[in-house]
């Protein structure tokens, strides 16, 4: 038998998993009880039954017991973690981790306070210091989640609602952030591996900058539109009442101009009307703010191909399920199609083996010129790999439902190998596209009709930097023209932006300031963790934000 | 089925038969019984493969009957069960890791007899082993 | 001109191959005779002696205006007729069909007039004015680049392309649109390419045995012959890509 002696291996690293790390779960539940067993699922029977009876239809089929089990469509394994789900887990309207990732993208909004310090100091001559730094801080954190500071009789948000908002601060200046209450910083020194809080507090410098959560709840009701203003409000608020200003000054002004506009990150910039979002809408994200968002590399950051694939998974999620899957096709989402990139381990495989390549063969990672050559070469050889493995295996080959999903992955592989040898994004996305014409000239065949489009005029604006042509490989996103509706490629988009940073032991791809924001073990979503928040998402363990229970009747 | 499982809580491994054909009915049925017969320590048995509809789905047919002749009653361990698809893969939990050198040994016996156009053989797990979202949704 | 038209690169076989089914020149080897009849009877749209539907009146009835472009481009026998415009669409195993969706786009472009041709990774589709189409699905039942086992014809829910073949060796297909018949030792179709069920079987003949498949296959594979393997193609396909990289939308302004 084939691969006899890896099943051994395999065999002892299972042993060693079930006899001395054994999970708190009853697998007994799955062969012999069905749905009796358990209290909890008795009680979503009687409900569903009750809702059934309301509604007039049936809403859920009771378990019937059958001796074998069948099964069109086995369990996922989220890559790289231990957890099986399946395909229904990882819409995101069932899964509560997903939607909170997008929920934490969405209501961050990174604010910078200098502007604002020097106007308070400049032009009204009040002194500002860490003290009254302080003061504002605890100010703000007050009014952020709807708390009153200026006004006497303004109606409050319930703290019970709002309770995942607060507004911490970040900068280069250690002595600064010294002086700052603990509560309120996010430690650049404490949260990243040395080399990388260096290079993060260089590229920073000496500015402060705040790192504010609107309420989730906030942007559910309202849009990501709402999170800048949202966020102004209350900054501009805040220095009202802390530094006891008039609210009639015109300085108030330029609070909330520099909070608005001058000293503000959006996540996603402002899309064209006929896409009619506003700013922070996932839509507007760059690749490179998506791969800063990821925080594979500052907890494992020995493994660039993780970072890689991290992003791969939330650009999955964030691009392809959330955003082209319903906010533009009105569609259910494209769930299925997009869980081939971060399920299975099958781009994970390719991946590594691309890296190891690039290792052996090739002089190590960012060893090599972005040349025409090199990617002629080396994407061959990556492509090559992934595209036989489908043609050797056909689990490989069922593995995926579609002839896209073999593309995209495929390309995927070839784009993030590719740029994690040259260090270059673009030379990576260029391998995308090498990867393209290479697979439909092999197989004759390829994914569906988009392919035959954005896939074989990609290589054309791959390399370009002019504005109406093209950009660095970092600042395009799904708003790119020639990417607007490509499906199934976005979330190999953003991996390619991110494998180039993470291969260098780059601090971050694009902005350092969002690197920052998102190392905050406040936020609910761990986003060093994307695929296993997924998938505890889909297990039913992942507690999000954006609570109701408070206003609604109790049951 | 009818044996009672052991009570530790651990998710099991799992013997995956990968064939190189979609098997037909009459395969399925006898790789199955001689499983349950011919290894003893085998818990549960899960397919899975392509679905075969009972009618079609879509298209100027639909709901006429698909008739896909492979679509049929078996009978696995004397209980009669609808097979729903062609079978392309069979997971066969063992009931512990220490019996699965022995049950890998006597499921390619097995399979070399029944499958003269070839298998492969993995030891794995599979198949969820915690309750999902979709298990409430579906009440199991 | 000098110039002659090459159809494609390669020495491989499966280069060759795809030459042959390119060149309009070459005659595809007829392999089997299905009746027209039957075809019609797969093809679902109409019955076998069934007039056909029409959308417009013959084009000689249509006052047609002074058009040089209409006076160069002669039509097709449907569209002078006034056919309605109907579908063949072709579902390749990736186990060794002898035509793959690509290769089928390219072929029709360069053997047919008056078709509209869409490509996906399983399937391939051809519409065109119906009596024209009933032709040439039955030169393309019956030529070399079907085969029985390997090749369905299908209209919808076509998955399977990917799939393992069953025990029997056919490509699988939910639908059973096509049978094996173990007796004749021939593949039956006992319903049209949509799936509705047809009075009495059709047989598609004999499934080509892998030696012949082999030897006719227009794919590249690790278990076959690599693209890799093949320079003058790898040559061909990575210059593509280095003209739309270099030149943008205008590779005919590369100097090589």
């Amino acid at each position: 038998m084939a691969g006899k002696e890896k099943d051994k291996l395999f065999l002892a690293a299972m042993k060693k998993k079930f006899k001395e790390a054994p999970t708190e779960v009853n697998t007994n539940y799955y062969t012999f009880g069905g749905w009796k067993q358990s209290k909890r699922k008795r009680e979503w029977v009687e409900q569903a039954n009750k809702i059934a009876k309301q509604r007039g239809i049936p809403m859920m089929n009771q378990d019937i017991g059958v001796p074998l089990g069948q099964r069109v469509l086995m369990p996922y394994q989220l890559s790289h973690t231990d957890i099986y789900v399946e395909a229904d887990d990882l819409h995101f309207v069932n899964n509560a981790a997903m939607q909170q990732a997008w929920d934490d993208i969405r209501r961050t909004v990174v604010s910078g306070l200098d502007t604002a310090h020097a106007v308070i100091e400049k032009r009204l001559g009040k002194e500002v210091t860490p003290e009254t730094i302080n003061h504002y801080l605890e100010t703000v954190n007050h009014a952020m989640p709807g708390g009153a500071v200026v006004q006497e009789h303004m109606a409050e948000c319930s703290p019970a609602l709002t309770a995942d908002c607060y507004v911490k601060v970040f900068s280069g200046d250690d002595e600064l952030i010294d002086e700052i209450d603990k509560p309120y910083v996010i430690n650049i020194n404490k949260e990243f591996p040395a080399d990388q809080a260096k290079q993060l507090k260089e590229a920073i410098g000496k500015g402060l900058w705040q790192a504010i959560r609107c309420p989730t709840i906030v942007g559910r009701v309202c849009d990501g539109g709402t999170m800048s203003r949202w966020s102004a409000m209350q900054i501009s608020m805040s220095f009202i009442s802390s530094y006891k200003l008039a609210a009639g000054e015109a300085a108030i002004a330029d609070f909330a101009f520099a909070a608005k506009h001058a000293s503000v990150l959006e996540m996603g910039t402002m899309m064209p009307a006929r896409r009619a979002r506003g700013p922070n809408e996932p839509g507007g994200i760059p690749f490179g703010f998506l791969a800063d968002m990821v925080q594979s590399q500052r907890k494992y950051p020995d493994d660039p191909v993780r970072a890689s694939l991290e992003t791969v998974a939330l650009g999955a999620v964030i691009f392809d399920q959330i955003y082209l899957g319903s906010y533009m096709s009105g569609g259910v989402g494209f769930t299925q199609y997009a869980t081939a990139a971060y399920t299975d381990n099958i781009l994970e495989d390719y991946c590594y083996w691309a890296a190891d390549l690039v290792k052996t063969k090739y002089g190590g990672l960012c060893k090599s010129k972005p040349t025409m050559e090199l990617i002629e070469k080396l994407g061959t050889e990556i492509n090559s790999y992934a595209l036989e493995m489908y043609e050797k295996y056909p689990a490989a080959m069922e593995a995926h439902f579609g002839g896209s999903q073999r593309a995209t992955v495929a390309a995927a592989a070839t784009g993030i190998g590719v740029a994690m040898a040259t260090a270059n994004a673009n030379a990576g996305v260029n391998a995308w596209y090498l990867s393209m014409l290479q697979h439909r000239e092999r197989m004759g065949r390829l994914g569906f009709y988009g392919y035959d489009l954005q896939d074989m005029c990609g290589a054309s604006n791959s390399l370009s930097y002019r504005s109406d042509e093209g950009l660095p490989h970092e600042l395009r996103g799904p708003n790119y023209p020639n990417y607007a509706m490509n499906v199934g490629h976005l979330s190999g988009y953003a991996g390619i932006a991110c494998a180039p940073h993470a291969a260098r032991g780059d601090a971050f791809a694009c902005n350092p300031l969002i690197k920052v924001a998102f190392a905050d073990k406040n936020l609910p979503f761990d986003f060093a963790n994307i695929t296993k928040e997924f998938g505890r998402g889909g297990l039913r363990e992942f507690m999000p934000a954006g609570e109701r229970t408070v206003i609604i009747p109790a049951k | 089925m009818a044996k009672k499982p052991p009570q530790e809580q651990i998710p099991l491994p799992e013997v995956l038969i990968f064939p190189a054909r979609l098997l037909k009915a009459e395969t399925t049925e006898k790789l199955l019984n001689r499983i349950y017969d011919d290894v003893p320590h085998v818990r549960h048995i899960t397919v899975s493969g392509e679905s075969l509809p009972a009618t079609l789905n879509a298209g100027p047919g639909k709901g006429l009957p698909a008739e896909h002749p492979e679509r049929r009653i078996i009978k696995v361990k004397g209980q009669e069960v609808e097979l729903r698809l062609l079978v392309g893969r069979v997971f066969v939990e063992i009931d512990d890791i220490d019996n699965v050198d022995d049950s890998l040994a006597r499921i390619e016996s097995i399979c070399n007899e029944l499958l003269p156009f070839g298998f492969s053989l993995e030891v794995g797990r599979y198949s969820k082993f915690k309750p999902t979202v979709t298990d409430y949704k579906k009440c199991r | 001109m000098a110039y002659k038209r090459q159809f494609y690169p390669g020495t491989s076989l499966p280069a060759k191959n795809r030459r042959k089914f390119y060149d309009p020149n070459y005659k595809l080897e007829k392999l089997r005779d299905v009746a027209m009849d039957d075809v019609v009877r797969i093809l679902g749209h109409r019955k076998p002696g069934e007039d056909y539907k029409s959308i417009h009146p013959p084009l000689d009835e249509c006052n047609e205006p002074d058009c040089p472009v209409r006076q160069m481009v002669v039509p097709i026998e449907g569209a002078k007729k006034g056919d309605r415009i109907r579908y063949v669409q072709f579902t390749d195993s990736v186990y060794w069909a002898p035509a793959i969706p690509y290769i089928r786009a390219n072929m029709y472009m360069s053997r047919l007039r008056g078709i509209d041709t869409g490509t996906l990774s399983g399937r391939q589709i051809i519409e065109m004015r119906e009596r024209d189409l009933e032709k040439v699905s039955k030169e393309y039942i019956d030529n070399e680049t079907f085969d029985p086992a390997r090749t369905g014809i299908r209209g919808a829910t076509v998955h399977g392309h990917a799939c393992r073949l069953d025990e029997n060796g056919l490509m699988f297909d939910a639908w059973q649109r096509y049978r094996w018949n173990a007796k004749k030792g021939e593949v039956e179709y006992v319903k049209d390419q949509v799936a509705i069920p047809l009075d009495k079987p059709i047989s598609v003949g004999k499934p080509m045995e892998d030696k012949w498949l082999k030897a006719h296959t227009t794919m590249f594979r690790a278990d076959g012959v690599d693209m890799r393997d093949d320079a003058e193609v790898m040559a061909q396909n990575l210059r593509i890509h280095r003209l739309r990289t270099l030149c943008g939308y205008q590779s005919f302004a590369q100097k090589e």
